[in-house]
């Protein structure tokens, strides 16, 4: 018998106020006709607790986009679901935050995109850092479980050793520091993003160190940046395994960037229950287990850990969605990353590079 | 991080509660869950913040009748890690 979802990931909006260029949305974004109304959200957290689900990560686009997220975030945590929101902050008051935590609000993950307001707001195409703050005074006011989340990639990397200075000065109960990873937004905008390998091996240092001065204090968790790895990411824990995401306009998807693979069609929960998508829909079954895997996976060792990785990468990276993800290094088309990494090497470090920020849905 | 000083009184960290459904307790956290059950359950029932860590342990050797060295060896290491993991405070 298969296992529901662990966690729902809930897109509640692809509206947003920052323009982040790594955001990690699909390029073609969802317009707000287009979304959820209340009441399919609420019927959707019951379906998922019905499942088993634990968690529910609220996020977007902006989440606090949403007027009735007080009414989403009771009904998820009403269902029984332990209730995560993932924001920008922006625009988020000390009473709306005690509205929302009355609703049944368990932690909150604030996000950061530099340590300097000029960096930032060229990351996130908006002065946002004082805000940001500001609010987290208001988390430590009123008693609330807090991550702070800081992305990283070439162009702040630099900083690395300031920027944690930054953020364990925040007081978070944890730290997500999570390098880029290149779908949507940040795929248009890779080169300008991806690290050179003297940035990564030292940052690689600096954050062994941080776990170690913060041990006890601040849980802190790493995401690796698969381009340099040698074995791939076990991409969502495997594809239809662990995770359903949901977009604002109803899909459910094995993944943040599942939309792009061609051919695949994905059910909504408007027309179907949660359970039949997660069981018995084309999305979900295509690329779960081993049945779909190709040569070197298919006899590969490593397979039961890693899944053959991420079949976006394979698509995107190598054009075929049922290759090996091309980061492995037993993968045919490793050369393709290779290439990449060289022409970063080769990059000047000075130049800004022409971003392409992220726009609003429609 | 050292072990829990018998006088401190350990207690779930902000955003991390028991959820119990269908007579299964899962410990939830941010971005993780653990399974609770025995003896583990039992430990983290009793961390409410009030209670020391010396009490917890007389209590435990006295509900499963063992020996109380051994437990508090044994609660003191379970607590640590869950500390590392900014679960329970102590």
């Amino acid at each position: 018998m298969l296992a529901g979802p662990l966690a729902i990931i809930a897109e509640v909006t692809h509206r947003c106020p920052l323009r982040c260029v790594y955001c990690s949305n699909p390029l073609e974004l969802k317009s707000r006709e287009s979304e959820l109304s209340t009441a399919d959200w609420l019927r959707v957290f019951e379906e998922a607790a019905a499942l088993k689900a634990l968690h529910v990560h609220l996020t977007g686009g902006e989440p606090l986009a949403r007027l009735d997220l007080e009414q989403l975030l009771a009904g998820a945590h009403q269902a029984g679901l332990y209730t995560n929101l993932i924001t920008s902050g922006i625009p988020l008051t000390g009473e709306r935050l005690a509205r929302l935590v009355a609703a049944g609000l368990d932690h909150i993950q604030l996000s950061f995109q530099a340590d300097e307001s000029e960096l930032a707001q060229e990351i996130a195409g908006r002065d946002a850092l004082g805000a940001k703050l500001k609010l987290v005074k208001e988390i430590h006011a009123q008693n609330i479980a807090f991550t702070a989340n800081l992305v990283v990639h070439r162009r702040n990397l630099d900083r690395l050793d300031s920027m944690l200075s930054f953020i364990e000065a925040l007081q978070p109960q944890r730290i997500e520091i999570a390098h880029v990873q290149y779908y949507g937004w940040a795929f248009a905008n890779r080169a300008g993003l991806l690290p050179t390998r003297a940035q990564l091996e030292l940052a690689q240092q600096r954050v062994a160190e941080a776990v170690q001065r913060t041990h006890g204090r601040i849980r802190i968790d790493y995401v690796v940046p698969d381009y340099y790895a040698r074995f791939p990411k076990a991409c969502m824990g495997g594809w239809g395994q662990r995770m359903m995401l949901i977009t604002p306009d109803g899909k459910a998807l094995p993944c943040h960037a599942a939309e792009i693979l061609p051919g695949l069609e994905f059910a909504n929960v408007r027309d179907h229950a949660l359970s039949w998508i997660w069981q018995e829909s084309e999305g979900f079954r295509k690329y779960r287990g081993e049945d779909w895997m190709q040569e070197p996976c298919r006899t590969c060792e490593h397979r039961s850990q890693d899944f053959g990785g991420c079949r976006c990468q394979a698509f995107v990276v190598a054009g075929n969605a049922s290759a090996a993800d091309p980061v492995c290094h037993l993968s045919p088309e490793r050369a393709l990353v290779d290439t990449l990494l060289r022409q970063v090497g080769n990059n000047n470090p000075e130049l800004v590079p022409l971003w392409t920020y992220r726009i609003n849905p429609s | 991080m050292p072990q829990p000083a018998p006088e401190s009184q350990p207690r779930l960290s902000l955003g991390c509660r028991i959820t119990m459904r269908q007579d299964v307790a899962t410990l939830l956290y941010p971005e993780g869950a653990i399974r609770l059950q025995g003896t583990a359950l039992r430990i983290v029932q009793l961390c409410d913040g009030v209670c020391s860590f010396q009490g917890i342990v007389t209590q435990l050797a006295h509900e499963y009748s063992a020996d109380a060295d051994r437990i508090q060896t044994e609660a003191s290491a379970f607590l640590e890690r869950l500390q590392a993991k900014r679960i329970i405070d102590f």
